[in-house]
This record gives structure tokens, sequence and C-alpha cells, in this order.
């Protein structure tokens, strides 16, 4: 049985289509009414408001944190800056990524990792020799994210925090009303926005602070549906559905090294030893057999399908993860990669996934054929291979003073 | 960097001098850094008491290879030695005393005057170690199979071993696979009649490992030490290792003593470049070879994240819990034991249920009040010892590395009277005669020796631990740290003095540089 979040309370009274999934053991809503694109184009247009309590999250505190962290992660986390957030991952010896995940430091000798798997067991068998204390906060920290290009302006009420000045991929402790929280510009909807994490006891005075001061920017409670919509659109990678974690793969060949996942600006090579340097090393001199690459499917194609059956195009409006295989030409079977999830993009009015390929056809611009049932019958459909990023805006990283980052 | 060094050898014990000896004798340049002011680590004769010494930590050299000694020419440095174990005394606590001899008949006769049946049975159990014992020796000859990287010519050794096995004959190798697994007691239990007999026997195969007489596999530890020891050095360990110094210095070795190590230095790319002491000197040199622990080794000589997981968790995992302490009693008397003298080797134990009751201590983080003696005596004759006097060596077993009062003046103290008491059994009045004694209690061997978690091994005999010793990415003597090798106890064929894993380290570097 699933277990409560501390928003559970709200997220239920909330929640009209009574859309629940499970993730990581916690009860999750899907989407608040029978539909998710209201709260998809909250995230794009004003503000969606997301619980990610589910997440695991670990504090790292001690002199030798930073040493900690950097043997463990594959980015050199001892150059990280007080303030500052870093998007990584970690992989076993033979450099097989584990998870990624957001290290922010808080202080000198103070980290706060997030994490998809629960990743305790792995952080602490690297303990011996550090001055640290790594402590399981999952169950004691509540998280929100609030993503959209309003968001900003919604925190500003509720807070004391700098918002104009503050950076993407920054973090930062504030006073809330009667409370302390930590906040940080990261996100997984590739959009302005950010993640506020509390003490539970303060989660719920969070959330009703928040939806108050939405209320004139049209915030909306958003689900994992919409979500997953936004991320794909962002290029945004998922554990378990476009890469398995190397400790839980049955076989090698599901395990997949960083430079295979568009990963690979991540690494810091040239440094003290981290777990999995030697096999990186090795592997960016050999070069990656995979590449994650972002596909543009042929809209006209998908419509002459449908049009010789004598029916209008049916394409979900959900997004969706699944094995679909990726052929170099048509008509010919041979196979150069994947799709592993995908999506209908309302903002981009496309149709795009997310697809591993065999390094040689990552090209962008270049097309391979994605197979496509239509009418019980299997077809390919052209698909023109592009950066997994299909949406960027400037707001993302951009900040109303400067203009940017 | 320029080298100072081929090869820098860590820890000046007996397989250290051993390892050192052949390095330099096959054209490396050598240097063997000893952390204390003396060579031989637990192979060392020491005063510990003015005028009262050991012959050794440990004092059996039963099991030291004849190919060590033959091909470090070590008779020409002053060792003398036959090609038969010394005699064994064995203690009841009915003031019985058996004369275990090398020699069968010898042996025979001494245990009929307790038991016919147990003669028998003592006749019948010799050749079941005679027929089984090339097959042993073979396996503790040769380096072990390298189970990491099984080629052809890997398959072909684990061939031949399987083949050894073979040629034992059908009656023979079952009979090995049957009791190999067993526990020595319910094995000898099968044989044997008289309690005091059977525990003494049994003895070497639970000493310094976490086991009881009535453990899985323990069979198996008394089967290597029977095939295996095979050997008389006179005067002990302190012998051996001063005939080791001899041949390593004629080879050429240059030996640093109170040299102890403080890092083993890797370049990026994880290859060995030398060593730092701890007065912060720097010796650089393309190999490093640690006669050290395996633990020891990797945590202590190295940066945690030079380690890799697998590396960090074997480790981690490899079992070195010290179950045994050291007690040394010097005596301005000759000692009698049961009303015998003379005696050399003595064991005691009594019972299977005595002497696991012993072990039980250590399972629940105690020490036991009740001991497993392994006793060593030396007088003027063999030892600096003043004439007439005489010195007790007694390997305490079982004590714990750590438990809940911790190792303190006082809880020594009790180990000491627990183990007087014990002795007290065999030799009433032996108490009037001491003039001064000597406690270790594991933790003593630990910060005395680098024994981790003062494990007179490096590490438990269990058959996990033997078969690939110490991990599998480790059980050829190279490490996957390149240019690092280990040498010591922790490696094949494991601990005790035999100088065998310092033999086989320095053939396996030797052909591959």
């Amino acid at each position: 049985m699933p277990i409560k979040t501390p928003f559970f309370p709200r997220t239920l009274a909330l929640c009209n289509s009574m859309f629940w999934k499970e993730w990581a053991g916690y009860y999750a809503v899907s989407s608040y009414e029978t539909h998710h694109e209201p709260e998809y184009f909250a995230f794009r247009n004003s503000a969606g408001l997301l619980d990610v309590s589910p997440l695991f999250k670990y504090s790292i505190k001690g002199p030798d944190a930073a040493a900690f962290l950097s043997r463990i992660m594959v980015k050199d986390i001892s150059k990280l800056n007080v303030g500052r957030v870093s998007y990584c991952c970690w992989c076993t010896d033979q450099g097989k990524v584990i998870d990624d995940g957001t290290v922010m430091r808080r202080a000198e000798n103070e980290f706060f990792v997030t994490s998809a798997d629960p990743s305790y067991s792995w952080f602490s068998r690297f303990l011996r020799g550090y001055d640290v204390v790594l402590t399981d906060v999952s169950d004691q920290i509540a998280g929100l994210a609030l993503q959209g290009p309003t968001s900003r302006e919604i925190i500003k009420q509720i807070c004391n925090a700098d918002m104009d000045n503050f950076k993407f991929f920054a973090t930062q402790e504030v006073n809330a009303d009667g409370f302390k929280m930590h906040i940080s510009r990261t996100g997984f909807t590739g959009d302005l926005g950010y993640e506020l994490w509390c003490e539970n006891e303060h989660a719920l005075k969070l959330w009703d602070a928040i939806m108050l001061a939405g209320k004139n920017y049209d915030i909306r409670p958003a689900g994992l549906d919409a979500l997953d919509v936004a991320r794909i659109e962002a290029g945004l990678i998922l554990k378990d559905v476009d890469y398995y974690n190397a400790l839980h793969a049955l076989i090698d060949d599901r395990m997949s090294t960083p430079y295979e996942l568009a990963l690979g600006w991540t690494v810091d090579l040239d440094r003290a030893p981290f777990n999995g340097q030697a096999a990186l090393k090795a592997e960016k001199e050999r070069g990656a057999q995979w590449a994650i690459v972002g596909l543009d499917i042929n809209w006209s194609e998908i419509e002459a399908l449908y049009n010789k059956c004598g029916l209008p195009p049916e394409i979900g409006s959900h997004s969706w993860r699944k094995s679909i295989p990726i052929y170099t030409e048509k008509n010919k079977l041979v196979q150069a990669g994947y799709a592993t999830s995908g999506t209908w993009s309302p903002i981009l009015k496309k149709n795009i996934a997310l697809a591993t390929v065999e390094k040689e056809y990552e090209r962008i611009g270049s097309e391979l054929q994605i197979e496509m049932t239509v009418e019980h019958k299997r077809h390919t459909v052209t698909a023109t291979v592009q950066k997994p990023q299909f949406f960027n805006p400037e707001r993302k990283t951009s900040n109303p003073k400067s203009g940017q980052s | 960097m320029n080298k100072d060094y081929d090869i820098v050898v860590i820890g000046g014990g007996h397989n250290g001098l051993t390892a050192a000896t052949l390095l330099a004798k096959g054209g490396k340049s050598v240097l063997l850094l000893e952390k204390r002011d003396i060579l031989g680590g637990i192979a060392a004769g020491e005063e510990f008491s003015p005028g009262y010494s050991t012959i050794g930590l440990l004092h059996d050299t039963s099991e030291v290879r004849h190919k060590v000694i033959k091909e470090l020419k070590l008779e020409t440095y002053g060792l003398s030695f036959k090609t038969s174990r010394p005699l064994v005394s064995i203690l009841g606590k009915n003031k019985e005393v058996l004369h275990l001899s090398s020699d069968l008949e010898m042996a025979v006769s001494e245990i009929a005057k307790f038991s016919q049946k147990d003669a028998e049975a003592y006749r019948e159990y010799r050749a079941f170690i005679n027929k089984i014992s090339p097959f042993i020796n073979k396996l503790m000859d040769e380096s072990p199979p390298d189970l990491m990287n099984l080629g052809t010519g890997q398959l072909w050794q684990l061939a031949k071993k399987g083949i050894a096995l073979k040629k034992l004959g059908k009656k023979t190798m079952l009979e090995f696979l049957k009791v190999a697994p067993m526990s020595v007691a319910d094995f000898l239990n099968e044989k044997f009649e008289t309690d005091f007999i059977k525990a003494g026997i049994a003895a070497p195969a639970i000493f310094g490992s976490y086991t009881g007489p009535w453990s899985s596999y323990t069979t198996l530890n008394l089967l290597l030490h029977e095939c295996a020891a095979q050997t008389t050095i006179n005067g002990g360990p302190e012998s051996l290792i001063s005939a080791l110094k001899k041949a390593s210095e004629a080879s050429g070795v240059d030996i640093k003593t109170n040299s102890e190590v403080n890092r083993i230095l890797l370049d990026d790319d994880r290859m060995v470049t030398g060593v730092q002491l701890e007065s912060g000197e720097m010796i650089a040199a393309s190999i490093v070879v640690s006669s050290c622990t395996p633990r020891r080794t990797f945590y202590e000589f190295l940066l945690p994240n030079q380690l890799d997981f697998h590396l960090e968790n074997g480790i981690k995992n490899y079992r070195t819990r010290g179950t045994t302490a050291k007690v040394n009693i010097a005596l301005n008397t000759k000692i009698v034991l049961n009303g015998e003298t003379e005696m050399k080797f003595v064991r005691t134990g009594n019972s299977f249920d005595e002497m696991e009751r012993a072990f039980d201590s250590v399972k629940y983080r105690e020490f036991s009040k009740e001991p497993v003696l392994d006793i060593h005596l030396s007088s003027h004759d063999d030892s600096e010892i003043p004439s007439g006097h005489s010195v007790a060596s007694v390997l305490v077993h079982f004590a714990p590395h750590h438990f809940d009062q911790g190792w303190s003046a006082e809880t020594k103290k009790e180990l000491l009277n627990a183990t007087l008491r014990t002795l007290e059994l065999y030799s009433a009045d032996l108490s009037n005669s001491i003039v001064a004694t000597e406690v270790l209690s594991p933790v003593d061997l630990e910060n005395r020796y680098g024994l981790s978690f003062g494990h007179i091994f490096h590490g438990e005999h269990a058959i996990d631990q033997l078969i690939t010793r110490p991990i599998p990415s480790c059980a050829n003597y190279k490490t996957p740290l390149s240019g690092l090798y280990l040498c010591g106890s922790g490696s094949h064929p494991g601990g005790g003095i035999t100088c065998m894993p310092g033999y086989l380290s320095a053939k396996a570097i030797l052909k591959n540089n």
C-alpha cells in the first residue's frame, strides 16, 4: 500500500479525477482533472504546483562532505560553489549509470542530494575514511515543484528571497511565514521553475501560502501526466523509462554510461579518483556506442497512413513509455535503435520521442524510421533526428534584471 | 619520477623477507621496509622481560616449505632442519600426557597406553593423511588458479589439480570430498574414543580462526595442517628469520628498519609510483609488494577513493576477527606439566565440549575463562634464558579483539589469571616460580605487528577465504592497482609460518615483470 505525502490532505481534496499512481511508495496524482492538458499548460503559460516529496533526499554534512560526494559522483563536487546546484549522475566501477539527481551545496560542508531510487545503501558503502554524516531525510523533508512563467512572482509573495537575482541552478535558504525552507531554481519541466524544500511539519502551510499567492497568477496543482509531457519536451531522461539503474539491470546490455545518455558533459575525468573513473576514461577514448537523441516524427506520413484506412489520425494525448524499434530505412529491417518515450507536444504541435540509437545515427537532421501500428498493421514513419531539448525557452535560465543567468 | 628501487617490499616478516630475497635473486633492486626496529614480524624472537626471550609470537615452524629452504639456500645461512615435524605433547586433565611423535610406530604405541582402539584408528588416520598429502601439498605449493581470467592456461592448471585429486584413487578421493567439509569434531568422533586425544589432534584446526571444533569445514583445516607439517627447524622461528635475513642481505636486498609506511603512492592512472614513509620520506618504485594484511594494505596505505567499490567491499567483507591472545611466562625453574619435563610443544583442550565452550566466548564478545592453550616451552638450551629457568610461550584461544569492557590493564590481568588457572590444572604450583609475565591482547597484536583486528593469520582460514585468498581480484598476488602486489599470510596458501605466500608472490612478480 502506498503511503501519503505531507501534502496528501490538500492533493486529495483537489484531485477530482481520482487518477492516482504510485511513485516510490507514495500516492501521487496523475492528473487532478480527467484530462491533464490544463495542468500541462499551467507549466508552460502560468504556474503548475507539483508534489515532489516522493523523491529520495539525503543530507551530507561534515568536513569531508565535498570529497565524499566527489568520490561518488561523476562530477567534481568539490568545485561546486556554496549556493549552487549540480545536476549529475553516479556510476558503478564499470562506469555504468546507477541514477541521476541533483546535488545542492547549502554551505561549505553541507549538501542536499535528491535521487530517483533509494541511494542510502550505495552512498553509505563509501563512508569509510570520510568525516561526514550521511542521513536519509526522504521522509522528513517535503518537496514542491512550482514550475512555469509566473512561478517567480508567486514565490516573491511568500518569502523574503531575492527572486530577481536568483540564478538558474542556484539554491538558497529563505524565511517564509514562520518557518525556514530551501529553494532551488531547478525542476523537471525545462521551464522557469523552482523546487521548495521544507520540514514536513510546515508542508501544509507552504502549500496554502503558494496556492493563495498563486491565485492571481493562474496557479494550478499539476500531476505526473502533465509533468511527463513537459519533461519529454525538455529532453530530460527518466530512470527506468529511458535507461536502467545499473545495479538493477539484469543484463549488461541494459546498462548505460553517461556518454551514452547524453550526460557526458557532467563527467569531470581528470581529478582525484572517483567511482568509475578508469572505465569512463576508457569509454571516452573509445567513444560511446549509443546516443540519446530527439526524434521529430513526420506528421504528414502519419496522416497519410490513417487516410489510407479511411480514418482521421488517432494520436493519444498522453505521453507514452515503451520500447519502439527505430529502423535505418523504410522497408528495411536494419535497426538503428529504439525509442523509449514520446508524446504529442502541445506547444510545439509536433509528435516527438526520445530514442537510444547507435552512435553512427545520432547526426542532427538525419532521417530514420520509427515503427507505427495503424489499424493493426505495422508501418514505419520518418523521424528526423534532433537534439533532445525540443523545447528550451529563454526564460528557463534568464533573470529579469540582467536578462540572463 | 626516477626510480630509487625496482621493488619496495613492505614488512620484514618471514613472507616479506622470502619475497624480497627471491626478487633480488631474480635481478631486481629491492628495498625492504620494516616498521619495527627488529625484523621477523610475528616470527621474531623477542625479549619480553630482561633476560627472558621467546622464539617468536608464533612458535610453530612445522609448516615451513622445504622448497623455500632449498631455493633460498637457507642451510648455507645457518638454518638446520629435519624433514619431519617435532614431537607434540597433548595434556589431559587427569594427569595424562600423550607424546605424539612424527614416527608412526612410536605414536601408535604411545596412544595404545590410553586406548588400543585409538591406536589402530590413528594408524588408519595417518594412512589417509599420507594418501592425500601429495594432492594437498600440490595445492599449497602452486599459485591458485586465476578464476577472474580463466584462459586456456588457467583451465589447464585447474584441470591438473582435478587430475591430482582423481589420482588419489576413487576411495581416497571420495573420503576426502566427504570429510573436508565436516566439523573436526564429527570427523574425529567417527574414528577415536578418548576425549583428550581427539581434542589434542583437533587443536590445530581451530587455532587462530573464528571456529570451534563443531564448526563446518574445520576438518579441511586439520588436513591442511597434517599434510603441511613436515618440518622441524632447530631454534624455531627466530632461527628461520636469522637465516632469511642473511640470505636477503647476501642477495643484495637493502633493509630499512624503523621505517613505517604511511602511503602507497599512485599516479593518475592508479599505477604504483612508490611509497611515502611516516617520516615523510618518499621512495620511488614501480612495484610495491605488501606483506601486511590485505586490510591494512588497502585501508591504511591507500586513500579511500583509490579503491574501486568492489575492492572496498571485498576487503570490508574479508573476515579478520582475531581470536588469539599471547601470554609469555618466565619461570625460575624448569616447567613441569602433568609430571613431565623436557617437553617443547604442548597442547591442552581435554574435550570438544570444553574447546567449543572456549570458542563460544568470542562469539558472545568475551574472552574464555577456561581457554585452550597452545604452548611452547623453552629453556637455556634453546633460547636466551638463564640456566635452569624456563619460558612458556602460550597462545591463548579464545579472546576477542573487541568486547564491551575492552582491553585494559585490568582485563589483561583477568586473561592472565584465566591462563594461569588453566595451566595450574597441569602444574599445581606453577605460580610460585613465575618471574615475569607479558600479556598481549589481540589489540596489542594489532598495534605491535599491524595485524588487522589482531588476526594472526591476516584473515580467517575459512573455505571461502582459502580458495580465492583474500578476494578473487587479488587471489594471484597481483591486485587491481597496477604495480601493487600482496605477499603476506592474507594470500594463498594462508597464515602460519610457511613462507609460501612470499615465495609464490615473488614468482608471480618475476613472471609478470
